[in-house]
C-alpha cells in the first residue's frame, strides 16, 4: 500500500478489486449498448450518475438482500 | 469543444496533485462553462416554446453572449466568490484549475475560448478540429468523432486510464475524501461504495460515451472519419474570425500566428519540459565520481603515440 491509500502494482488492484471491477464494466458495457441504442441517453452526467449507482451500488445490494 | 476530456481532466489533474486538490469543485470548474452556456447552444424546449440561442457559436464562445464563461478570469472570480463563502483556499483554487482546463481544452476547435477576457475579447482558437454546435447534437456529435476531436479525447481516456491508481478505494480513503469538505458532509448521509461510485462517476461517464458515441458515429450512423486539421470538412464549421470583432482585430495572434505552428509549438514545448525533467532525475539518480578518481586519458595517449610514431 501506498502513501496515498493506492495498492503498490496495478496486478494487486486487481486481485482486491476484481469483483467491483466486474460490476463496473458490466455497467459499462450495458451503457454503452443502451446510448448507441437511444443516444439521447448519453447527453446527461445526472443520468449516468445515476445509472452506475443503480449498476453498482443499490443492485448488488438488493441482490444480496434476497439471497 | 470537447466531449469526453472534461469529464476525464479532473482526475489527471487530481492523480498528479493528491491532497492538494479538491476533486468536487475541480470537477465543476471543468463542466462550469458549458454548464452555464450549452443548453441555450442546442436549445431546449420548456412547456411548447422553443429556447436557442439564434446564433449558438457567438453565444457559446462569443462576446456578447455567454463566452465569458470560457476566460480564465471567469474561473479566477467565481473562485474568489467561492473563498468568500467557504473560505477554503483548495477549493477556491481547485475550481480555477478545472475551469481553467476547460478554457484551454476547448481552444482546440475552429471557435475558440476568449482565454483573456475581459482585456480582450480576442478568440485564441488552434483550429484542430470543427466546431459545429450550430448545425444540432447530433450532426456535432457524428463532425466531433470523425475528426481530431475523437482524438484529442482518446488523449485523454489513455491518461486517465494511466491514473487508475486514483480510482482506488484506498486512494479515496486516504485522499480524496481527507482534502475535499463535500465528501466529509456527503459521508453522513451516504454509504462508502456510494460515495465512491460517485466518486468515479465522471470517470464512467468519460469512457463509456467517447465508447459510445464512436460507436453510434461510424456503425449505426455512417459519418465519413476526416482527421485533417480543422476537420471533418463535411460539416459547415464556424471559424473565430466570423465572432466579434475578429475581422479589424490586429493583435499578433490574429496578424501573425498560425494555429497548427502554435499548436505544435505548444506539444514540442510539452515534450521538452517533460524530458528536460527527466534528463535532471536521470542525472540527479546517476553514480558520481569520487572527486579524487581521474579517467585515464586513453585518447590523448594515443595522439601523443601517433605523434612520436
Amino acid at each position: 500500500m501506498r502513501p496515498d491509500g493506492s495498492p503498490a502494482g496495478l496486478r494487486e488492484a486487481l486481485v482486491a478489486g476484481w469483483p467491483e471491477l466486474a460490476l463496473y464494466v458490466r455497467a459499462g458495457v450495458v451503457y454503452v449498448a443502451v446510448g448507441v441504442a437511444f443516444p439521447e441517453f448519453l447527453f446527461t452526467w445526472v443520468v449516468a450518475a445515476g445509472f452506475l449507482v443503480l449498476c453498482a451500488v443499490v443492485l448488488p445490494a438488493l441482490a444480496r438482500r434476497l439471497r | 469543444m470537447s466531449w469526453a476530456a472534461h469529464d476525464l481532466e479532473p482526475y489527471v489533474v487530481q492523480k498528479h496533485l493528491g491532497k492538494r486538490v479538491a476533486f468536487v469543485p475541480l470537477l465543476v470548474g471543468s463542466y462550469a462553462p458549458d454548464l452555464l452556456s450549452k443548453w441555450f447552444v442546442y436549445g431546449v424546449t420548456l412547456v411548447g416554446v422553443e429556447l436557442k440561442a439564434d446564433v449558438p457559436a457567438q453565444f457559446h464562445r462569443g462576446w456578447p453572449g455567454a463566452g465569458f464563461t470560457h476566460s480564465l478570469s471567469f474561473g479566477v472570480l467565481i473562485g474568489l466568490l467561492l473563498y468568500l463563502v467557504w473560505r477554503n483556499k483548495v477549493v477556491a483554487y481547485s475550481f480555477v484549475i478545472g475551469q481553467w482546463a476547460h478554457a484551454l481544452t476547448d481552444t482546440g476547435d475552429t471557435v475558440g475560448s476568449m482565454l483573456l477576457f475581459p482585456f480582450t475579447d480576442h478568440l485564441f482558437a488552434f483550429g484542430a478540429w470543427a466546431y459545429a454546435g450550430q448545425t444540432g447534437r447530433y450532426v456535432d456529435a457524428g463532425a466531433y468523432f470523425s475528426g481530431l476531436g475523437f482524438v484529442w479525447d482518446g488523449i485523454f481516456v489513455v491518461w486517465a486510464l494511466l491514473s487508475w491508481r486514483v480510482l482506488t478505494r484506498g486512494y479515496f480513503r486516504e485522499t480524496v475524501a481527507v482534502a475535499d469538505p463535500f465528501w466529509r458532509w456527503a459521508g453522513r448521509y451516504l454509504s462508502e461504495t456510494t460515495l465512491v461510485a460517485l466518486y468515479r462517476a465522471s470517470f464512467f461517464y468519460g469512457i463509456a460515451r467517447w465508447t459510445a458515441w464512436l460507436i453510434w458515429a461510424h456503425v449505426i450512423r455512417s459519418f465519413t472519419f476526416d482527421l485533417r486539421w480543422g476537420g471533418p470538412r463535411w460539416v459547415p464549421r464556424v471559424y473565430a474570425d466570423e465572432l466579434n470583432a475578429a475581422p479589424a482585430c490586429k493583435c499578433p495572434g490574429c496578424c501573425s500566428m498560425r494555429p497548427r505552428l502554435g499548436f505544435y509549438g505548444v506539444v514540442a514545448l510539452c515534450a521538452w519540459t517533460k524530458g528536460r525533467c527527466s534528463i535532471r532525475r536521470a542525472l540527479d539518480e546517476a553514480p558520481r565520481r569520487r572527486p579524487g578518481c581521474r579517467r585515464p586519458r586513453r585518447l590523448k595517449r594515443r595522439s601523443q603515440a601517433e605523434r612520436a610514431g
